[in-house]
C-alpha cells in the first residue's frame, strides 16, 4: 500500500512521520555507524522537511511504514542544488517544473539490504511505482534522485538505478550520488518488475484524494 | 489579514500598487487556449525591499500541533493544498460534499469565473511559495482537455510567469543565460535536427540524459519549448548554427563533469 503525505498535513499523521523517521534513523545506524538515540533525531530530520515536501510511504499489510522517499521540485529548494553546492551535475543548479528531486529513500531492512530480500524488492517496487504515477500525474519529464551510496548500489543490484548524474557528493559523512529517471514506462517497468502484484494501480484521481486526505491506497 | 468575504478583498485589491511585469508569455497562453480567467498569488517573494520584513510568529510546537488537529487554524482547499503541497490540483477531483470546497466554487460561479480549473503550486529558489490556477466554466472544460498535455504547459507557463514576476520586484534580468557546456552542446546538436539518440551518442550519454539537458536548458532560459530555447539561445548568441560544423559541437562538449562551466557557483 502506498501513501502520499503532504509535508503540510505531517502533524495529522504523527505515527506515519514518527516512523518514517525511524527507519531514517535506522539506516543511519546501520550504514554509517551512526549511534543511535533521541539527541541523534535531529540527524535524520533535515532542513528539506521542512519545506512541505510530499512523502511517499510504502506501508506494509500492518500498515506500518516499510519504506519512504521525499520529492520536492527543483524549482524550490532542493538538496541536489543547496546541499551539495559544486557537486551538482555540470557544476549549476537544476531547476525546472518539469523535474523534480526524490531523496531520502530508506526502507525498513535488517542490516545490508542483501540482494535476496524480498521485502525489500517489493517496498522499493512500490516506491518507485508510485513515484512514477505521481511524476505522470504532474506533467514531469524527469526525476533525479539523490540516494546515498549503500541505497544506490541496491537500486543498482536490482536495476533501478536510473542514470548516474553525479558519482561523488558528500553530506554529513555520507556518500551521495544523483541519478536520473525518464518519466514513462521505462521508469517504471522495473520498478514493476520488483513489485510485482503488489504494486497497486495509482491513477490521478486517487493520487488527488491520497494527496489531500493523506490517507493510504 | 483577515476579510470577511471575497468582495471586500476584490476592492482591497484594485487599490493596490502594481508593478508592471515584462511577460507576454500569459496573454499568449490564454490567446492559444481560449481561457479567460487566471490567478496567481505568491509570498515570500523575495523583492529586496528590506524595510518590510515579513514577520511570522507562531506558538509553542505543541499548540500548534493540537490547534491543527482541532482544526482551528484552515484555509479553503486550493490554497491550503496549494501552497502546502507540490502535485497540481485539477479542481474535478475535489470533494465536492465538502462544504468549504461547495462554498469556494458557489463564490466562483457567483463571480462568474467558473467550477472546473487547475491550479499549480510553485516554488523558487529563494524559498517563495506560490499559486497559479485557471479556472472556466463547466460547459467550456474542453478549454482544459487533454488534461496531461495542459498541466505540463500551465507548469511550464506558471513558472516562468512566477521568475518575471520575482525578477520585476528585484529589478533584475528575465534571463539567467548561464548554461552549462552539456546544455549548449544539446542545444547546438538540436539546432541542426540530430535526434536525441545520435546526441548522446556524441556526448556519450542516453538520450534520457539529453532530454534531461535539453529541458534543462530551456527551463533555465525560461522559453515556452525546446524550439523556442533553440532560437532563445541563436538569438542571444550563446549558439552559432550554420558556422560550426556538427562535429566541433560535440568536440565541445566535456567527457569529464569536472571540467564543466561552474560559473553560477
Amino acid at each position: 500500500m502506498i501513501a502520499l503525505l503532504p509535508g503540510e498535513s505531517r502533524a495529522l499523521f504523527p505515527r506515519l512521520m514518527d516512523e518514517m523517521y525511524g527507519l531514517r534513523l535506522g539506516a543511519a545506524h546501520a550504514h554509517a555507524g551512526r549511534p543511535s538515540g533521541a539527541v541523534h533525531r535531529l540527524a535524520v530530520v533535515d532542513y528539506f522537511d521542512s519545506l512541505d515536501p510530499l512523502y511517499v510511504l510504502a506501508l506494509d499489510e500492518t500498515e506500518c511504514v516499510a519504506g519512504a522517499l521525499r520529492v520536492l521540485p527543483t524549482a524550490g529548494v532542493t538538496m541536489l542544488n543547496d546541499a551539495f553546492a559544486g557537486a551538482a551535475p555540470d557544476g549549476i543548479r537544476v531547476e525546472s517544473p518539469l523535474i523534480w528531486e526524490a531523496s531520502r529513500l530508506t526502507l525498513r531492512a535488517a542490516g545490508d539490504f542483501r540482494a535476496t530480500d524480498v521485502a525489500s524488492d517489493r517496498t522499493i517496487g512500490q516506491l518507485g511505482v508510485a513515484l512514477n504515477a505521481i511524476a505522470e500525474a504532474a506533467a514531469l519529464t524527469h526525476v533525479i534522485g539523490v540516494f546515498d551510496r549503500s541505497m544506490h548500489r541496491l537500486l543498482s543490484q536490482r536495476g533501478c538505478a536510473g542514470e548516474t548524474l553525479a558519482r561523488s557528493m558528500r553530506i554529513d559523512g555520507a556518500d551521495m550520488c544523483a541519478v536520473l529517471y525518464e518519466v514513462g514506462a521505462a521508469m517504471n517497468a522495473p520498478f514493476k518488475s520488483l513489485a510485482g502484484a503488489t504494486a497497486p494501480p495509482i491513477n490521478l484521481a486517487d493520487l488527488e484524494k491520497l494527496r489531500q486526505t493523506g490517507c493510504r491506497s | 489579514m483577515y476579510f470577511e468575504d471575497v468582495f471586500d478583498l476584490i476592492d482591497r485589491l484594485t487599490r493596490a500598487d502594481r508593478i508592471p511585469i515584462p511577460n507576454s508569455f500569459l496573454s499568449e497562453f490564454l490567446r492559444a487556449t481560449g481561457l479567460a480567467n487566471v490567478a496567481y498569488l505568491a509570498f515570500n517573494v523575495p523583492t529586496g525591499l528590506s524595510d518590510r520584513p515579513l514577520l511570522s510568529a507562531a506558538h509553542a510546537a505543541s499548540w500548534r500541533k493540537s490547534h491543527v488537529q482541532a482544526r482551528r487554524v484552515d484555509l479553503e482547499p486550493v490554497v491550503r493544498a496549494g501552497f502546502g503541497g507540490i502535485m497540481p490540483i485539477d479542481w474535478r477531483l475535489l470533494d465536492r460534499d465538502d462544504p468549504v470546497v461547495r462554498k469556494l466554487l458557489g463564490e466562483a460561479l457567483e463571480l462568474d469565473l467558473g467550477a472546473d480549473g487547475v491550479s499549480i503550486p510553485l516554488r523558487g529558489r529563494s524559498g517563495e511559495y506560490g499559486l497559479f490556477s485557471v479556472c472556466c466554466p463547466e460547459d467550456a472544460s474542453s478549454l482544459l482537455s487533454p488534461r496531461h498535455d495542459l498541466i505540463r504547459r500551465l507548469m511550464v507557463m506558471s513558472a516562468i510567469f512566477h521568475v518575471s514576476v520575482r525578477d520585476a520586484f528585484k529589478g533584475e534580468s528575465h534571463v539567467d543565460v548561464r548554461l552549462s557546456d552539456r546544455e549548449l552542446a544539446c542545444l547546438r546538436l538540436k539546432a541542426r535536427g540530430i535526434d536525441d539518440h545520435e546526441i548522446g551518442i556524441a556526448l556519450g550519454a542516453r538520450a534520457t540524459a539529453v532530454r534531461f539537458w535539453l529541458e534543462a536548458a530551456r527551463a533555465r532560459l525560461h522559453a515556452a519549448s525546446v524550439d523556442d530555447a533553440i532560437e532563445e539561445a541563436c538569438q542571444t548568441g550563446l549558439i552559432r548554427v550554420g558556422v560550426e560544423r556538427p562535429r566541433s559541437a560535440i568536440e565541445s562538449a566535456p567527457t569529464d563533469l569536472s571540467s564543466v562551466d561552474r560559473r553560477e557557483r
